[in-house]
């Protein structure tokens, strides 16, 4: 699914059998495993091996399933594809993209190795990970190298030391990097993806990096830790008001529909285009923490 | 597994290992053996339990890639099958790479 | 032999323990005869000896009698190991040990079980090499007898457990052996499993490394009690009782357990004014005080007190008035002591006062909430707490089936697999609490209630909290675990396990 819900990413070190295992009950909406900074040189191999037989043995319930391959210009990226695809993640998430020709160069690369394994071509997803000022730039164009392509997402350990700053606690200088990718994300059409916030102690500073994501336009957060996925989920759950007034405005369309009227009025206000696709947007977030009838009741 | 289905044998070259001993993992010591077999030891916890299901997935996984004489090592700290599927061919597949003075 | 009511084949005579009842039901099985007691004796003004072997002469400790301890210590404890030692030295041997626990730091007294000087064990619980060596070899004359720790002081009071010498690990004693656990160095706290012992024994041993002028306050075992007093460099280790085991978990799947079950205590109905609960010192059991703790702090409802072993967390809940008092058998941490020392709400109680079946009342049979562990929970709900999946003892039944037989929700919380072993089976290995006296099992896949509490069920269910069937968890477990193969065993029966009652409620066969 292009636009499923992406609140939560979790990632999970790609070597680690008992993360792997236990991830899922922490029900992120996605979950990360990490072949890339989690995994040292000398184990790329054993994680690939590990990653791939996880995919092909668990149940990973409904969270999506991403692998962050190592960046196009290392030893390891080639054969990380050759290994995953034919495993079905969901989606493959590439570390350090700065041109617009490494996402070329995965697309292609992928769909090579879909239809060597007979599958359908575009089932494995991409995601861009922009870490550096290079990327940070040529991100526009990135977000719109491929149809593959569904998110795109910061990371801002490598960024800070790209533009030579260091990461504050109130991330000041990510500012410009954050805006021009939610920018360049939702100019595509594609979901832009918070960076991680690697402090798991600090549930308050973690909580208001969220907030502040979610109001500069973020679809979601890589988290580190099982326990961000619950923050993340409650800064991203909509307000019951928000939810009614959704449902208020998705059952005047119904009904409109079915009269064959055109206009559409909600206590007394025209209801166009952004206001139906915000209600859209709140139900799915509502759906998701178990807020409208029919709806997960999970707790997330 | 298409080498092992067209009956291709593959050679082991060298010592090697994969896995880790910490909880939920393996740790899988591969060697070349003389005797064409497959010989296994294990040392774990839940032996008792499981000393079958693990002799199986080396069995099994060996014989996926064409593997047919090596001597096995396995020191589990209650590594789930697929865990143990993933340490094996990581092993394995260290244990065939060619030697690297040539 | 006979088969139980949890459907166990047990026998009804074992050669050196004599006849056995089977477990037929949670109170199925009521008290009888009179108390037990003692020999009177005058041990008049001399107390103080020179020495421990001084103790054990003039105690008149003789070849096939019972010798006791309690397990305040855990694993800081040295004076099982100095005793048995010193006895050996001296040839006394056909011993029976009756330890309220035996911890891993015990291993010292295997050779003297070898050799013969302990030929018989009562205990609670076994762990380390110890626990390995007699769940493989058949070393004593009998069964380890497994009891409960209301089992145990039940099996005291009536008789059927005759303590001839009685040890007791005094962190303070005066030269006439009033004792307490708070003060000295070596404190440990409560001394609530050592009550029956010094009671009920025929001579009754105060082994201290602080003598304090007379009188030793407060009084916790009295002077009317105790025959001798010796004073050795140091009665255990204040360390050990910790065993590492009291920190509250980071581990984000025992909190998950936890925060699981704080929303089923939520929703049955007994998180209200006033309620009273036990939590472990372990894992997720622990973490469930944090959460009911935030609960109570969000809803401003209040407890009325806390039992069982107790923790600096707990202590905490008592400090902030969250709770009114505490009622302790043993204390999981120094902060614990400290409280039980300084603070007069939180009180030492016997192990009669809090798990006895056969006295007036117990606490437990008060108790509100009860949190519970388990090596393995089987279809029928039934708890192992003794032996691993493996089939070795490493653990103890301790309160599990006092309190899970009188609490009003008995809640498991465990990890569903661990190591490669599910949690969930076909049947326990060992059946420790019968699984009539199981409200739910909380696991990180999801709430399993019991189909014999079918309000808990709605309850749940109307508070919007899905639950699973036990058979779904144990398929769950064994996809991912796959189906273990059957234990290899030997006809040798190596363990008794006493219900809390007196009947049996399983055995232990040899490993091989």
């Amino acid at each position: 699914m292009r636009n499923r819900l992406r609140r939560s990413m979790m990632f999970v070190p790609g070597n680690n059998p008992s993360m792997i295992i236990s991830a899922p009950v922490f029900r992120p909406d996605s979950i990360i495993l990490d072949l890339e900074d989690a995994v040292s040189v000398n184990q790329k191999d054993a994680a690939r091996d590990l990653v791939v037989e996880a995919l092909r043995t668990l149940d990973f319930g409904s969270c999506e399933t991403v692998i962050r391959i190592n960046g196009r210009h290392t030893p390891y990226c080639e054969d990380d594809i050759r290994a995953l695809v034919p495993a079905r993640p969901n989606m493959l998430r590439l570390a350090m993209t700065e041109e617009p020709e490494d996402i070329v160069w995965a697309d292609r690369m992928i769909g090579e190795v879909e239809l060597e394994h007979d599958i359908p071509h575009g089932t494995v997803k991409l995601m861009a990970a922009i870490e550096t000022a290079r990327g940070v730039l040529n991100a526009e164009r990135i977000a719109r190298a491929s149809e593959r392509l569904v998110a795109m997402s910061f990371g801002a350990e490598d960024f800070t030391n790209s533009i030579q700053s260091e990461r504050s606690r109130d991330g000041f200088e990510l500012f410009t990097a954050r805006a021009l990718i939610v920018m360049a994300a939702r100019a595509a059409g594609i979901q832009p993806i918070d960076t991680v916030y690697s402090n798991v102690d600090d549930d308050e500073g973690f909580r208001a990096d969220v907030q502040r994501a979610k109001q500069m336009g973020f679809a979601g957060k890589s988290c580190v830790h099982p326990r961000q996925v619950a923050i993340v989920h409650e800064v991203f759950r909509p307000s019951e008001s928000e939810v009614r007034r959704a449902e208020a405005i998705m059952a005047a369309i119904q009904e409109a529909e079915r009269r064959g009227s055109g206009v559409i009025a909600v206590n007394g206000r025209m209801v166009d285009g952004p206001i139906v696709s915000k209600a859209e947007r709140v139900l799915q977030l509502a759906q998701a923490v178990g807020m409208t009838k029919g709806g997960d009741t999970s707790g997330n | 597994m298409r080498l092992a289905q067209l009956g291709v044998t593959r050679m082991l070259y060298r010592n090697a290992q994969a896995g880790s001993l910490e909880s939920g993992d393996v740790m899988v010591r591969v060697s070349p053996c003389e005797e064409d077999e497959v010989s296994i030891h294990i040392e774990s916890k839940v032996s008792p339990r499981f000393s079958n299901a693990i002799r199986n997935t080396v069995r099994q996984t060996a014989q996926e890639l064409g593997v047919r004489n090596a001597r096995f090592e396995i020191i589990d700290h209650g590594a789930l099958d697929f865990v143990l599927r993933a340490r094996v061919t990581t092993a394995l597949k260290r244990a065939m790479e060619a030697p690297t003075n040539a | 032999m006979a088969i139980n009511a949890v459907g166990r084949e047990v026998p009804t005579y074992v050669e050196g323990l004599g006849e056995f009842r089977p477990y037929a039901g949670v109170f199925a099985t009521p008290p009888k005869g009179r108390r037990f007691g003692p020999t009177i004796r005058r041990t008049g003004g001399k107390k103080l000896l020179p020495s421990l072997r001084a103790a054990i002469e003039a105690s008149g400790l003789k070849d096939g009698m019972t010798i006791s301890f309690h397990h305040h210590f855990r694993n800081g404890d040295l004076l099982v190991n100095r005793v048995v030692n010193e006895i050996a030295a001296m040839g006394i041997k056909d011993l029976t040990l009756a330890a309220s626990s035996l911890q891993s730091i015990h291993k010292e007294i295997i050779p003297h079980i070898r050799s013969g000087v302990i030929t018989a064990i009562t205990t609670s619980g076994l762990r380390g090499e110890l626990a390995e060596v007699l769940s493989r070899e058949v070393l004593l004359k009998a069964p380890v007898m497994i009891r409960s720790h209301g089992g145990r002081v039940r099996a005291i009071e009536s008789g059927e457990l005759k303590i001839d010498v009685a040890f007791i690990a005094a962190p303070n004693a005066d030269e006439y052996g009033n004792l307490n656990g708070i003060n000295g160095p070596t404190a440990c706290g409560s001394l609530g499993y050592a009550f029956a012992d010094a009671q009920y024994a025929e001579c009754v041993v105060a082994v201290t490394d602080t003598l304090v002028p007379y009188p030793a306050i407060p009084i916790s075992i009295p002077q009317t009690q105790v025959d001798y007093v010796v004073v050795v460099d140091k009665v255990g280790d204040p360390q050990g009782i910790m065993s590492g085991v009291t920190r509250l978990t980071r581990d984000p799947m025992e909190l998950l357990i936890a925060e699981k079950a704080c929303r089923v205590i939520e929703a049955s109905g007994l998180f209200r004014e006033g309620f009273s609960f036990q939590v472990g010192a372990g894992g997720s059991s622990l973490a469930v005080a944090r959460f009911l703790r935030e609960r109570m702090a969000a809803t401003g409802v209040r407890g009325r007190f806390a039992t069982g072993g107790i923790t600096g967390y707990i202590v905490g809940m008592l400090k902030d008035r969250l709770i009114d008092a505490i009622l302790d058998t043993q204390c999981f941490d120094l902060v614990a002591v400290e409280s039980l020392r300084d603070d007069p709400r939180h009180v030492e109680m016997s192990a009669s006062f809090y798990a006895n079946p056969h006295t007036k009342t117990c606490t437990s049979d008060i108790l509100d909430i009860m949190m519970l562990g388990a090596t393995e929970i089987d279809l029928d709900f039934n708890v192992n707490v003794m032996t691993g999946s493996d089939g070795i003892m490493m653990g103890a039944s301790g309160g599990h089936p006092d309190t899970a037989a009188g609490a009003k929700l008995r809640l498991v919380t465990a990890p569903l697999i661990r190591g490669r072993f599910p949690i969930v089976v076909d049947r326990v290995h060992t059946v420790v609490t019968p699984g009539e006296c199981i409200d739910a099992l909380v696991t990180q896949y999801g709430v399993a209630v019991n189909p014999r509490n079918p309000e808990l069920k709605a309850r749940l269910k109307d508070a919007g909290i899905d639950t699973v069937s036990i058979e779904e968890l144990q398929e769950r477990a064994e996809r991912l675990t796959g189906k273990p193969e059957e234990l290899a065993l030997g006809d040798e029966i190596v363990a008794l396990i006493e219900y809390r009652d007196g009947t049996l409620i399983d055995t232990v066969r040899r490993v091989i």
